[in-house]
């Protein structure tokens, strides 16, 4: 008889807290370069979060985790040689995004080559996970979320007409009789965007709803952030009309992205919701 | 099989990790290439036209656009018929700062693009006497600009943000070098005289095209 031993034995902790300890020590440069992007980049304030959400959802599967046998991949090692491959290009390069996601594929390899496919299945969602701590380049990010944001100034244009406030559009930048808002947002894209999706994601894993209902979940944070960015800019044009630009511009950097943010995740929660209220009539 | 992760495995794994790090210690990125000479000297006589007045963009732009050298000149000739010219240089792509491409920034303005095509030009860089640029033709009500811009990038012209990003990635890799330089000239259209518009533009982007080769830095540094 074979008696298996626990996979979480001290010998095992202690491989794997080496391996953790050098891959960090690897990447450190990387990793502070990108903590100081989250902090002055705004569409990605997010960042600093993933990696704790990360480390949950694989908390919140260590059950599952427990019951699979350890069967190491050799194939694992090709996908650790491939991420290395690219960071050393990444760097010669200076190509962030390349840099930053070579540690996600790397993060994969080990997985396979210690602990095989059955692990990589159960993990490759929670560390895929990480990919929203990685400003897309901006050449992608503009394709989606600029688009999205000239939507979202047509629409906010009507809404503030239809409550009755004087208002002209010129593109992204809106134009009221007392103030001009968000004039150097004419090349910037949906604000929010990103952070949306990594939470509509997070809830999306957690929940127990099916497959089809996760992925409308996921979906929904697209139009959320577009309606959440047509109230904050709806709302700005307000008090600007009431209580003067400089209320409306304070309001404006300081405290929109926080309102942009809870209006959003209130709006992902009640999807969340509804979707898990309908399930049960079916 | 045993529970167990493997010794021998987390000896190849940190060899491969060791290795990585011996290999970035070696490489060194991109340097950050300064411009030949300052944009600031750039000819206030092209051709026909004079420099009318320039523009200073205010410190919150300059910030956003990472730029480290630019001008933004208007140039009038005798008929009274204006050019707009914006060039950007920028020492590493990316690294600080980046290109805004006017397909966003004109747009998210209010202005419409009408039609987008590429456009030869009868002059070019290192010797070449063609090149490619694109056109835009924008409007803002009944208001039309003709637009040409490109990317002379490390003795290259480029019409694309596309190969301008495809090219970025292989010269910082073969020459470690990303340096760039965005150049757009503008006028408006007076009536509907779109074909005298784009001649002029024509005319003057490709001027400006070879007097910008002794100031943006060549396929050789």
């Amino acid at each position: 008889m074979i008696v298996r031993q626990p996979v979480w034995s001290g010998r095992n902790i202690f491989s794997a807290g080496i391996l953790l300890v050098a891959l960090f020590i690897l990447y450190w440069p990387f990793l502070i370069k990108l903590v100081a992007d989250w902090g002055t980049n705004d569409d990605y304030s997010h960042g600093y979060f993933i990696p704790a959400l990360t480390l949950y959802f694989i908390y919140h599967i260590r059950d599952k985790l427990r019951d699979l046998t350890i069967r190491p991949s050799f194939f694992g090692l090709f996908v650790i040689v491939a991420g290395l491959v690219q960071l050393v290009i990444g760097k010669i390069g200076s190509e962030f995004f390349l840099q930053r996601t070579s540690l996600i594929i790397v993060l994969y390899g080990l997985v396979l080559f210690f602990l095989g496919w059955a692990y990589l299945r159960k993990l490759f969602l929670p560390l895929s996970y990480l990919f929203f701590m990685v400003p897309l380049p901006a050449i992608i990010w503009n394709k989606i979320a600029f688009p999205m944001q000239l939507f979202a100034s047509a629409l906010t244009e009507k809404v503030v007409y239809a409550l009755g406030i004087a208002i002209y559009r010129e593109g992204n930048v809106l134009h009221l009789a007392e103030t001009t808002l968000e004039v150097v947002a004419a090349c910037s894209g949906l604000r929010s965007l990103m952070t949306m999706f990594a939470l509509s994601a997070a809830l999306a894993f957690l929940s127990s709803l099916s497959r089809w209902k996760k992925i409308i979940l996921l979906l929904s944070a697209a139009p959320i952030a577009v309606i959440a960015n047509i109230l904050r800019l709806s709302g700005t044009a307000v008090l600007a009309s009431r209580y003067g630009s400089e209320v409306a511009q304070g309001f404006l950097h300081e405290f929109s992205g926080i309102v942009v943010f809870m209006l959003g995740l209130g709006m992902l929660v009640a999807v969340n919701t509804l979707l898990s209220k309908i399930g049960r009539k079916i | 099989m045993r529970n167990t992760i493997q010794i021998f495995r987390v000896i190849i794994v940190l060899i491969l990790f060791g290795l990585t790090w011996y290999l970035l210690q070696l490489t060194t990125s991109v340097a950050k290439i300064s411009i030949k000479k300052s944009l600031s000297t750039f000819p206030h006589e092209i051709g026909e036209y004079r420099l009318s007045n320039s523009f200073q963009s205010s410190a919150a732009v300059i910030e956003m656009l990472g730029v480290d050298d630019y001008i933004q000149y208007n140039y009038v000739n005798d008929q009274g018929d204006i050019i707009n010219l914006y060039v950007g240089y920028y020492k590493a792509v990316g690294v600080d700062g980046g290109y805004h491409s006017p397909k966003n920034c004109l747009p998210g303005g209010g202005w419409g693009i009408d039609q987008i095509k590429t456009q030869n030009l009868d002059s070019g860089i290192e010797g070449r006497k063609k090149s490619t640029v694109s056109e835009m033709l924008i409007r803002e009500g009944d208001s039309y600009r003709i637009v040409f811009y490109w990317f002379q990038n490390r003795g290259r012209i480029i019409a694309s943000e596309y190969w301008e990003k495809i090219y970025l990635v292989l010269d910082a890799l073969f020459k470690g070098r990303r340096d760039g330089t965005f150049v757009r000239v503008m006028s408006i259209v007076p009536g509907k005289d779109l074909e005298t518009t784009r001649a002029r533009v024509k005319q003057f982007s490709e001027q400006v095209m070879v007097l910008l080769e002794d100031y943006l830095p060549g396929a050789k540094i």
